[in-house]
C-alpha cells in the first residue's frame, strides 16, 4: 500500500484526527438542527395521511426551492478543501455511475442528493456487453433535476407490481414517452409501474431524490431493454432479505429454540418470504411445521405459495407417516 | 427435562421453489441501461446466498 505524505502525517497526528472528527460532528450537528432538516421534519410530521402520494406531495413543496442544495455542497467543499480527510457525515449511496448522500431519513421518506457522472454514463452506454435491463424499483420517487445535464430520458410503463405479482403474469414493459429534461424539473416516477432510462446527457446531472416509504411494492422488477420481456425480480425491501437470511442461518445452526420465532414470519406480507420461512421450518422440525403447511396450502393469498405448499404437503405427510425425512 | 421426541428434518434444498424466483434486495439480474441505478440505495446486506439467475 502506497501512502501519500499527507495521509502519513495525518495518521501519525492524533490531534489532527480529533480535529477532523470534531469538524464532522460539528457539521452533522449543524445540519441536523438547521432549517432544511427542521422543515422536512415538520412537513413529514404534519402529513395528512401515510400514503406514498401524500409523502411526495409534501416533498414537492419542499423541493420547490433548492438553493439549500448548492449551499450545502459549497459548505462541504469548503470543509474538504480545509481538511482533505473530512468525510461528509451522511450515509453514502453509490453505483458505478452515481454517487449520492442521504441527507434526511425518517419513517416516511428518504431524501438524497447525488451526481450522475457523464463520463461513467457514457462508458456504460458505449461499453455495454450483453443484455441490459430497464428497472422498476417498486418505490414512488420524486426526482428534482437541479442540474439536468441536457439529459434526454425515456419513460417506461409495466404492469403494476403488487402483492400477487408472479413471473408468469409480469408481461412486458412498453415505451411511454421520451423527453428532454430542463434544469430544475421535477419528475414523479411511480416505480410500482414506471421506470426511466437516461438515454443520453451532455454533462453531469445533480439530482435530488425523495423515495417514499409507505405503499412500496414487495419487489423491484427488471425487463429486457430490447425485447421488453420480463427478466427477473428482487426484493424491494432489504428487511425481507434479512428475514430470509436470518431464518436460513437459524436453521443451519440447528434451529434450537428458533422454531416459534421463525414461524411468526409466516404472516409476512411478502409471498416469497412466507414460502422461504415455511421451507426453513420444515428443515427444523417437519412435524411441528405440518399444521402451518396445511394452513398455507389451504389459504395462503398468493397462488404460487399455495401451489408449492400443496405439492410439498403430499410429500411431507407421506414421509412423516413413514417416520423419516428426505 | 429431556424432550424424547426426535425432530424429522427435511432437506430444504430438495423442497419445491416458487415459480417466481426472487433475488435478494439490491441484486440485479442484468446491467441496467441507466436510470434506475441512481434510485437504489445500497442495502449493505452481506450476500449470504446469491441471487438466482
Amino acid at each position: 500500500m502506497i501512502i501519500g505524505n499527507e495521509l502519513r502525517t495525518w495518521i501519525g497526528d492524533r490531534d489532527r484526527q480529533r480535529r477532523t472528527i470534531a469538524a464532522m460532528n460539528r457539521f452533522a450537528g449543524a445540519w441536523g438542527e438547521g432549517p432544511f432538516h427542521r422543515n422536512f421534519t415538520e412537513v413529514m410530521a404534519a402529513l395528512p395521511g401515510q400514503s406514498a402520494e401524500t409523502v411526495v406531495e409534501g416533498v414537492r413543496i419542499l423541493f420547490a426551492d433548492d438553493a439549500w442544495v448548492e449551499a450545502l455542497l459549497a459548505s462541504l467543499a469548503e470543509e474538504m478543501s480545509r481538511d482533505p480527510f473530512f468525510d461528509p457525515p451522511f450515509r453514502h449511496m453509490s453505483s458505478d455511475i452515481h454517487n449520492g448522500l442521504v441527507l434526511f431519513e425518517d419513517d416516511h421518506v428518504s431524501i438524497a442528493a447525488g451526481v450522475t457522472r457523464i463520463a461513467q454514463l457514457a462508458a456504460r452506454k458505449s461499453g455495454r456487453i450483453g443484455p441490459a435491463s430497464i428497472a422498476f424499483t417498486g418505490q414512488v420517487t420524486l426526482l428534482k433535476f437541479v442540474k439536468a445535464g441536457g439529459a434526454r430520458i425515456s419513460i417506461w410503463d409495466a404492469p403494476e407490481i403488487s402483492s400477487d405479482f408472479s413471473a408468469a403474469t409480469a408481461g412486458r414493459c412498453v415505451h411511454a414517452a421520451t423527453r428532454d429534461l430542463a434544469d430544475g424539473e421535477i419528475l414523479l416516477i411511480d416505480g410500482r409501474r414506471q421506470g426511466f432510462v437516461i438515454e443520453h446527457a451532455a454533462a453531469n446531472l445533480l439530482i435530488l431524490q425523495a423515495t417514499a416509504k409507505p405503499d412500496r411494492a414487495p419487489l423491484a422488477v427488471e425487463y429486457d431493454s430490447e425485447s421488453h420481456l420480463y427478466v427477473g425480480c428482487s426484493a424491494a425491501d432489504d428487511s425481507a432479505s434479512r428475514i430470509q437470511m436470518v431464518t436460513t442461518l437459524v436453521r443451519k445452526l440447528g434451529g434450537e429454540g428458533g422454531f416459534e420465532a421463525i414461524a411468526s414470519f409466516l404472516d409476512h406480507p411478502n409471498f416469497f418470504v412466507r414460502w422461504h420461512v415455511m421451507r426453513e421450518l420444515l428443515g427444523i422440525d417437519g412435524a411441528a411445521a405440518l399444521p402451518h403447511l396445511k394452513r398455507m396450502a389451504a389459504s395462503d393469498p398468493h397462488p404460487e405459495t399455495r401451489r408449492a405448499a400443496r405439492v410439498t404437503l403430499e410429500h411431507v405427510e407421506a414421509r412423516l407417516a413413514l417416520g423419516k425425512a428426505a | 427435562m429431556t424432550d424424547s421426541r426426535k425432530e424429522i428434518r427435511f432437506d430444504v434444498e430438495a423442497l419445491p421453489e416458487l415459480d417466481t424466483a426472487v433475488a435478494i434486495s439490491g441484486a440485479q439480474h442484468r446491467q441496467e441501461v441507466g436510470g434506475g441505478v441512481c434510485l437504489s440505495i445500497a442495502a449493505g446486506i452481506a450476500l449470504y446466498y446469491g441471487s438466482r439467475p
